[in-house]
């Protein structure tokens, strides 16, 4: 199987924006644009993701769904924002979504939610979001709702209760950066046995020529890079052509 | 020519209505059985569980329609979750194995790993019409696979580690796809509108 390049698009106010660690935002289009170009370019999926909707305990962004659903995009979706129970989940799917992620319900408490998400729409569909930060050699997710950082070894014990395919392990610290931290992968495997999509300061070809030397990491997740220079995705591309499938263009 | 997508409540209908439009492929998204027996073609579109999707058609009673149309020769293509629920058999929320649709002879089985992200397909014995397609990727996103007790229906496999999956099945007006052609870029809708419009 190749490794996916999946381009990670940032909504805040229904506007892409340039992020930097989720604190500073710069404008960069409208989300049916962004995402057409994104398909068209040949991303292999692309991750739409309403940061405010969580924060603000909003319902997924559906309008905005549809709306991208209905545009000229034939590229796998995963929208992230404000999935909170099975209807949501399902409504996101509906509305244009291949499968979504789980943020701000994963807890102890939700593991019985979390599994009734999967019986309806299957693992494969279901993706858990990890933003992590390395304090003192040791792992921590951070907690965007409560703004603090929560053990790793905590977690652990949850994701091994519930049922879901693939991590999408963000590096906090360095998201709208230039520095992924590679350690971080590496700490999250010796918790966990577990397959990731990796984002956060992904932006050069040293640091994705390491990180696709993991059989366990599918995806590198590329935000603002991808997002405004055309020919980005095909430079990877054929950079790595071993490793990420040849693009078909329409 | 009347193509309906049957929605259950996980299904991922926008896509593929989206996609179809794109094609120009005319069709009506539907629930029950009074309206998908107006079809000539009936869409069984992809994401669910099999229990899941199945359970929902038994209690709507579109169950049984499905198989009629089916008998009478109308086309049924079934995608990813919908191709695995024309099988004999599955199961993936329980261990007991749950009565499929039985359109196509096989089990639905658990495989060891998620199939997820773009693989090609792959085959020896499929007419030239097929070749376009050969060694061309698509998306996949499941975690169950079809065997089936009838190779012969299989036009494509794509290959995960040693499973071989059968990824395209075509018995006469049965068609499965274990990709999503909805989410497969250009080649994608080729193939989606090869297969709903092509007299097979």
């Amino acid at each position: 199987m190749n490794k996916r390049l999946t381009a990670m698009v940032t909504i805040k106010n229904d506007i892409v924006v340039q992020s930097f660690s989720y604190n500073n935002y710069l404008p960069i289009g409208t989300p049916e644009i962004v995402c057409e170009n994104l398909s068209r370019w040949g991303a292999d999926e692309i991750i739409v993701s309403s940061i405010d909707i969580s924060k603000k305990k909003l319902s997924p962004n559906l309008r905005l769904l549809e709306s991208i659903s209905r545009s000229k995009v034939s590229t796998p979706l995963i929208y992230s924002g404000g999935i909170g129970n099975t209807q949501d989940a399902m409504d996101a799917i509906n509305a244009g979504a291949d499968r979504v992620v789980i943020d701000s319900v994963l807890s102890e408490k939700k593991i019985d939610l979390i599994n009734k998400i999967t019986s309806k729409i299957g693992a494969q569909a279901l993706i858990i979001s990890m933003p992590v930060v390395e304090v003192e050699n040791k792992l921590f997710r951070y907690d965007y709702m409560s703004k603090s950082n929560v053990e790793f070894k905590k977690i652990t014990k949850i994701l091994k209760c519930i049922n879901f395919s693939e991590i999408l392990l963000i590096d906090k610290n360095n998201e709208g950066g230039d520095n992924f931290n590679i350690k971080l992968v590496n700490m999250i495997l010796e918790y966990l046995k577990c397959e990731l999509l990796v984002f956060g300061g992904i932006s050069n070809n040293r640091t994705i020529k390491e990180l696709i030397k993991y059989n366990e990491i599918n995806s590198i997740v590329i935000g603002n890079s991808l997002n405004y220079k055309e020919i980005q995705i095909s430079n990877l591309k054929s950079k790595f052509k071993k490793n990420f499938r040849k693009v078909n263009y329409e | 020519m009347s193509v309906a997508i049957l929605k259950y409540s996980s299904s991922n209908v926008s896509s593929l209505s989206n996609c179809l439009k794109s094609i120009g492929v005319k069709h009506y998204i539907c629930h029950s059985k009074k309206d998908l027996s107006y079809a000539s073609t009936i869409i069984l579109p992809g994401v669910g569980t099999y229990e899941g999707v199945l359970n929902e058609i038994k209690k709507n009673n579109t169950y049984e329609t499905i198989i009629e149309k089916a008998n009478q020769g109308n086309k049924i293509i079934g995608i990813c979750i919908g191709m695995q629920i024309l099988a004999e058999t599955g199961n993936e929320l329980s261990l007991k194995k749950s009565k499929g649709l039985g359109l196509i002879k096989g089990d639905v089985k658990k495989m060891n790993n998620f199939h997820i992200g773009w693989n090609k397909l792959q085959g020896k014995n499929f007419s030239k019409k097929f070749n376009q397609f050969k060694n061309q990727s698509f998306y996949f996103n499941h975690s169950n696979y079809l065997k089936l007790k009838n190779s012969k229906t299989v036009v494509f496999y794509s290959y995960l580690n040693d499973i071989k999956i059968p990824s395209l099945i075509i018995n006469k007006n049965i068609l499965g796809f274990q990709f999503h052609p909805e989410k497969s870029q250009v080649y994608g809708k080729k193939i989606l509108k090869f297969l709903i419009k092509e007299n097979l």
